[in-house]
């Protein structure tokens, strides 16, 4: 069996799925690839047509030493997905021009499913699934017609597997509900089209306003308790201690300042945070975490490291105090190294900082305090602030005043450092959107945010946040909400405020969020869905919930075939050739059981009946034409119909006068 | 023959010889779930790895899409086993006839095969023969299987095997129906001269006279089946007058005695062969002959029907329980 030569039509329909499957990829394979699918493709279409003879083998061992050379040299010594789709999608190309026997379209069709399942590293939209499901109907057309009777065309086919696959759908969704997802086996990195967003280890301006754009998901917080209100979800990550007058960093001396010290002073919060993979190995954690787990430390600055990059999602639960006193001394060593800037830069933001200290009368608490009216006054706080140029902080504080949280962190930290108050740059989160139905809270890269922490005596570092003061809604409520109440004409998608439009955008907003909460991240929601739903994840409520519905199902479908071969299906013509048996013989003589039905015509009837015997004689020539299958089939039911009535109208007449 | 497909041949084998041993030979059977088996394929085995591959690929990289792919492609796996053995269930197979032939030639066996509901591809199979693929659309097919006839006497096929890939080859569904067909036999004809003409083996001219013959044609007479279709008159079906037989008389060719015992000492089986031969040859030339088996006699004559008695008491010869 395994050598049968595959339909005519079946070829066609590996050929519609190898490109289905492929398409997907061609947009980052390299170019000569899909030129390779096509080449291949129209030869396979030239056989087809009988213009072209198969394939030589000399020939085929050429094409396949040119493309594993092609793919030595596009993805060398690389071992990742990219390669190993590359080579599928090439094998597959390559496997297009020989496929004539059965065994040929099985590879085909199976490696066509594979690379069908990759098109989920690189992108998992709802758009890419609706397409793969589309692309999935016809690898299973390919796959059906290699083994259903010829001539059975395409729509029928398309019908034939959406029947087929109909009943595996909700098995799919109860499978996918309760399967655990298990910890990944070995650790694997995605090079591209994946590339995670996230915080850096510098911040120069334009780098958190970069991640306003991206709704990607940074991590997930459950409380034990209440959680805390809005405008003291600041989760620190990073504490960036050096300035180069462009950019601030963390410097190499850090690992040389000593632990900092942290009274607590009461506001405990547990929580449990789930971090997604962000390749890097900072953690986040709420102000100020007292201990850590054993796999992560705390770092100078009183930021959690863990000991290696997080590549994959992580869960940890940690004891926050939200009043503390942190740092309450500061060595003469520390002390110089917060007060670090560039010799020169910067004039006018210095000036404007003496002049200020000048009016506190030397007071940290005042100054800030100054600081933060001078923003309140006129500045505004936006995406698109615009490019700055030469002394930028300079250039912000007197000219645009108007930027997104790293310019005010960014001004405010240097002139803190200019009239020698120590102080830094903090990047992390700020706030996230409450789940009032699963009680969680879900922090996006958009909530990225970077505020400073100056040192003041006696009370340590002190959080200063000028953000608050520019746009204190910013901080009140969720980001995404704040982002569309501001004007941000570089987020063009959230400016659409006006009417349906926004209203259709939310919608799909909406929509996309429920894809990425319940698919893509479904496994953080699963523990909790499954208890909810069954009250418990004892084996046996997991395994009714996945038997009871998955049983109903199969049950329905083996009795809907049942009814179909049981329930005899009339056939028209057999039934009218009974009928006018069984008429024809009271008047006349019944057939004998071994008198076919044209002897019986023939001996029987014309001989009595010479008025119908034209009629008669055709009759019987049709129905041994049928019996013995000559002739068009469908014209002879025809002809048997209009005969068989045509006769029995004659008969009852005919009767009368014997 | 592979060596991994040793011991599933003999599994198959056993599997087989249990499943018939549960049925008794009946002309009709409709299969139901107590006779169809059903199993994955090689490629349903394959399939069954390609899912794994995907699982691996869906737990490593975290990905849910993977997993409900793989989730999807599992549940059409179980959904194919329902699809598979509904190719097959329900169906009406029953044993019409079967062909006479040779033995070393085969023998072909006709079957009906009853359905209703939307069905596709089958296979049907006899012991030793080729496989018959049949796409079933109709609700009656009439089918031929052929079946090796390896010696003479009654062959009965101890059972018809039907199966299904339908419809993605991942399963095969298979029943072996225990169905009572038989065909008979013949010896294997062996070509050899007629033997020589001789007191024993011919009869009198005169005791000829008056009986049909192929000599002088001397009328028509309505065709009987029975008669050598060489003495049907052609010219008069073909004026439409309908199946007529040309009437010979003949009176020169005497009647053949074939007698198994006067043959010399070659092996019984390669006595009959040639005796086989000379009745093919002889009806060829619708000449009469007559046969001698020990006790068996029939007397000479002509035509199908002599012919077949011959042939069936050639066939059957000194074998035990051949009673029909």
């Amino acid at each position: 069996m395994k050598g049968q030569q595959i339909s005519r039509s079946a070829v066609m329909w590996q050929l519609l799925a190898c490109v289905l499957v492929s398409l997907p990829h061609l947009s980052w394979l390299p170019a000569w690839i899909p030129v390779l699918l096509m080449l291949t493709l129209g030869a396979r279409v030239m056989m087809h047509l009988g213009r072209w003879s198969l394939p030589s083998r000399t020939l085929k061992l050429v094409l396949v030493v040119a493309a594993t050379l092609g793919l030595i040299f596009s993805f060398g010594q690389q071992a990742g997905p990219e390669t190993m789709v590359a080579l599928l999608v090439v094998s597959m190309a390559l496997k297009l021009i020989e496929i004539y026997r059965r065994r040929d379209a099985l590879v085909l069709i199976y490696v066509a499913f594979f690379v069908l399942g990759t098109a989920f590293l690189f992108s998992s939209s709802v758009w890419t699934a609706l397409y793969a499901l589309a692309a999935l109907v016809v690898v299973l057309a390919a796959l059906l017609s290699i083994h259903q009777r010829d001539g059975v065309s395409a729509l029928q086919t398309l019908r034939r597997v959406l029947l087929l696959a109909a009943p595996a759908l909700p098995l799919m969704v109860l499978l996918f509900l309760v399967f655990p997802r298990l910890e990944p086996l070995w650790s694997v990195t995605l090079d591209s089209g994946g590339a995670t967003t996230g915080l850096s280890d510098t911040l120069s301006p334009g780098d958190v306003s970069q991640l306003a754009q991206s709704d990607e998901l940074a991590f997930r917080v459950t409380f034990d308790a209440e959680p805390p209100v809005p405008a003291e979800r600041y989760w620190r990550v990073l504490v960036l201690d050096r300035f180069d007058g462009r950019q601030w960093s963390r410097s190499p001396q850090r690992e040389r300042l000593r632990q900092e010290k942290l009274e607590p002073l009461g506001g405990e919060v547990r929580y449990e945070v789930v971090l997604e993979p962000s390749q890097r190995p900072w953690l986040v954690a709420l102000d100020q975490p007292l201990a850590v787990p054993d796999w992560a430390a705390v770092k100078p600055g009183r930021t959690l490291e863990a000991r290696e990059p997080v590549e994959r999602r992580v869960r940890y639960t940690l004891v926050s105090h939200r009043r503390y006193r942190l740092q309450p001394m500061l060595t003469q060593q520390e002390r110089a190294h917060y007060l670090q800037l560039p010799e020169r830069g910067n004039g006018e933001a210095r000036a404007l900082a003496r002049q200020w200290l000048a009016q506190a009368g030397g007071d940290s608490a005042a100054f800030i305090a100054l600081m933060l009216n001078y923003y309140n006054q006129s500045f505004t706080y936006t995406l698109s602030p615009g490019r700055l140029l030469g002394d930028r902080i300079d250039r912000f504080l007197m000219e645009s005043q108007q930027g997104y949280c790293e310019h005010f962190a960014s001004a405010s930290a240097f002139m803190l450092r200019s009239v020698g108050i120590p102080a830094r740059v903090v990047t992390g989160y700020q706030g996230g959107e409450w789940n009032p139905h699963q009680s969680y809270l879900q922090v996006r890269q958009y909530d990225a945010h970077a505020w400073v922490e100056a040192w003041q005596e006696g009370r340590g570092w002190v959080r200063i946040d000028p953000t608050a003061a520019v746009a204190p809604e910013r901080i009140e409520s969720s980001a995404d909400v704040f982002l569309r109440s501001v004007d941000s004409g570089q987020v063009a998608s959230r400016a659409l405020q006006t009417g349906w439009l926004l209203g259709l955008r939310q919608r799909y907003d909406a929509f996309n969020f429920a894809w990425q909460r319940w698919v893509l991240n479904y496994e953080g929601e699963q523990e909790h869905l499954l208890r909810d739903w069954l009250g418990g994840l004892d084996y046996w409520r997991v395994a009714a919930f996945l038997l009871l519905p998955g049983g109903l199902v199969l049950v329905g479908l083996s009795m809907r075939q049942w009814m179909a071969r049981t329930l005899r299906r009339g056939d028209p013509v057999e039934a009218a050739l009974i009928g006018f048996q069984q008429r024809a013989g009271a008047c006349f003589s019944r057939r004998q059981p071994q008198q076919s039905l044209s002897a019986w015509i023939h001996s029987d009837l014309v001989p009595h009946w010479p008025e119908a015997a034209d009629e008669l004689m055709q009759l019987a020539e049709l129905d041994n034409a049928r019996r013995y299958r000559y002739g068009a089939q469908d014209d002879q039911d025809q002809a048997i119909l209009a005969l068989t009535r045509r006769l029995a109208k004659q008969l009852p007449r005919r009767t009368r006068v014997v | 023959m592979s060596w991994a497909s040793r011991p599933r041949f003999e599994l198959m084998g056993r599997i087989r010889r249990w499943s018939l041993s549960r049925q008794s030979p009946e002309t009709s059977i409709r299969l139901t779930q107590k006779r169809i088996y059903i199993l994955p394929t090689a490629s349903g085995t394959l399939f069954l790895v390609l899912l794994m591959l995907l699982l691996l690929m869906a737990i490593n990289y975290e990905n849910n899409l993977i997993y409900a792919l793989t989730f999807l492609l599992g549940s059409l796996f179980l959904v194919t086993i329902l699809h598979t053995y509904h190719n097959l269930a329900g169906i009406q197979l029953t044993a019409v006839r079967g062909n006479h032939c040779h033995a070393g030639e085969t023998a072909y066996f006709q079957l009906r095969l009853d359905q209703q509901g939307v069905r596709d591809r089958i296979r049907l199979l006899l012991p030793g023969g080729s496989p018959v693929t049949v796409d079933l659309v109709e609700p009656i097919h009439w089918l031929e299987l052929g079946c090796p006839a390896l010696e003479r006497g009654w062959l009965k096929p101890s059972w018809v095997r039907l199966e299904t890939l339908y419809p993605l080859g991942l399963f095969r569904a298979w029943t072996w129906a225990r169905l009572e067909m038989k065909a008979l036999v013949y010896p294997a004809p062996l070509d050899s001269p007629l033997p020589e003409q001789s007191e024993s083996t011919w009869e009198g001219i005169e005791q000829n006279e008056g009986r049909d013959g192929t000599e002088d044609f001397t009328g028509l007479e309505r065709f009987r089946p029975g008669m050598s279709p060489r003495q049907i008159d052609w010219k008069s079906l073909a004026r439409g007058r309908g199946l007529y037989a040309k009437q010979f008389t003949d009176y020169s060719s005497p009647d053949l005695w074939l007698d198994l015992h006067s043959m010399g000492g070659e092996p019984l089986e390669r006595r009959l062969s040639r005796i086989t031969g000379w009745v093919e040859q002889l009806s060829k030339e619708d000449r009469r002959y007559g046969l001698r088996l020990g006790a068996t006699v029939l007397e000479p004559d002509r035509g199908e029907q002599h012919r077949y008695r011959v042939l069936k008491a050639l066939a059957l010869y000194g074998l035990e329980g051949t009673a029909e």
